[in-house]
């Protein structure tokens, strides 16, 4: 039986909630624009470095780093971005049944089995996948605020280690591309070896000093890491966006 | 008047710079190049050290590089540093 003071006490709690909501919509608000920003400040260097990566394919002709080159695939890695906290909608769900259904995927009929590990980003992935049986290579938490270009080049460099001691052959980053305010995808690109999605330009008449390997050389680990973090930087964004639009559904939904 | 060229300064994570310039002057691998406008195509790796550009009117600019790689070509040149420290503005 409902009392006055009974549903009183219901009003203000419903209010209550739809105030919290309310506020947390406008602080992811404010942290999409931040993110956003911080994505879009890294795509010149993006650009340009995945152009200069192409010229040199092109200028070189025998530029056979091994972070280049493809090889017979028995290992990958997946690595998984995630985020470490929830209220969030479907943000993280997407990402792990993405990656379930990839852990699941039969391999061609008459292909060697390939091995598909994990690497996780981010708590939520991290947690998910701690209870059950695929295999983990490493987990990386807890994610920075903000695009970091430290924990992209820490990651960077501990995918690159596996990569050239041969415990996998081939790495691929599975993340939320930041598309609009309202809008994102989940993805998954080449990472390693480099250069799978790098367009090869026409031979250019540039001196190159030293020489055209010694660059390239310098250049993979580079343009590995400038992935990376616009990898990130889009993951980020489309987080706080998917908790702004989830907070923004929940303050208007009334509550039942 | 010297002829002026595009410079950008890039790093991962912004644009330092963008603009006309006269002159840059940058700490390559194989020691420190300077470059005006109409050179020669070219492709350089950076080392540490102080990158130096002339707006035009001769105000110089100078900042610490901890390296990269720099690109020449079609009067456009362009610095893709690892990190940028901005020194102080020089005379």
């Amino acid at each position: 039986m409902s009392t006055l003071r009974a549903l009183r006490r219901r009003i203000r709690s419903v209010q209550n909630t739809q105030q919290i909501t309310k506020a947390m919509e406008m602080v992811a608000a404010s942290k999409l624009r931040r993110a956003q920003s911080k994505a879009l400040s890294a795509r010149p260097y993006a650009v340009k470095i995945s152009e200069m990566l192409g010229n040199l394919a092109g200028a070189a002709s025998e530029l056979d780093h091994p972070l280049f080159k493809a090889r017979e695939v028995k290992n990958v890695a997946l690595v998984l971005v995630t985020s470490d906290r929830g209220l969030c909608g479907a943000y993280n769900a997407n990402l792990l049944r993405g990656a379930e259904h990839r852990l699941r995927a039969a391999p061609p009929a008459g292909s060697r089995p390939v091995v598909t590990s994990l690497v996780l980003v981010g708590k939520k992935g991290r947690d998910y996948f701690r209870r059950r049986r695929y295999p983990v290579l490493a987990a990386h938490t807890p994610l920075p605020t903000e695009a970091s270009l430290e924990f992209a080049r820490t990651l960077t460099q501990d995918l690159i280690a596996r990569f050239l001691s041969g415990e996998v052959d081939r790495v691929e980053i599975m993340f939320t591309r930041f598309i609009s305010a309202l809008n994102r995808k989940v993805v998954v690109d080449p990472f390693l070896p480099v250069g799978a999605g790098a367009a090869e330009s026409a031979p250019t008449s540039s001196i190159f000093e030293p020489d055209a390997e010694s660059i390239f050389a310098e250049l993979l680990p580079r343009y590995a890491t400038a992935k990376l973090f616009a990898a990130l930087a889009d993951a980020l964004a489309s987080e706080h966006s998917a908790r702004m639009i989830a907070m923004a559904l929940r303050a208007r939904t009334p509550a039942s | 008047m010297a002829s002026e060229f595009k410079l950008s300064v890039l790093t991962p994570e912004r644009t330092v710079f963008e603009g006309s310039v006269e002159y840059v002057q940058v700490p390559g691998s194989q020691g420190y190049l300077g470059v005006l406008a109409h050179h020669a195509a070219l492709v350089t790796a950076l080392a540490a050290g102080d990158l130096t550009l002339r707006h035009a009117g001769g105000r110089e600019e100078r900042m610490r590089v901890s390296g990269g790689f720099f690109e020449v070509s079609a009067n456009r040149a362009t610095v893709l540093a690892d990190e940028i420290s901005e020194g102080t503005a020089s005379r």
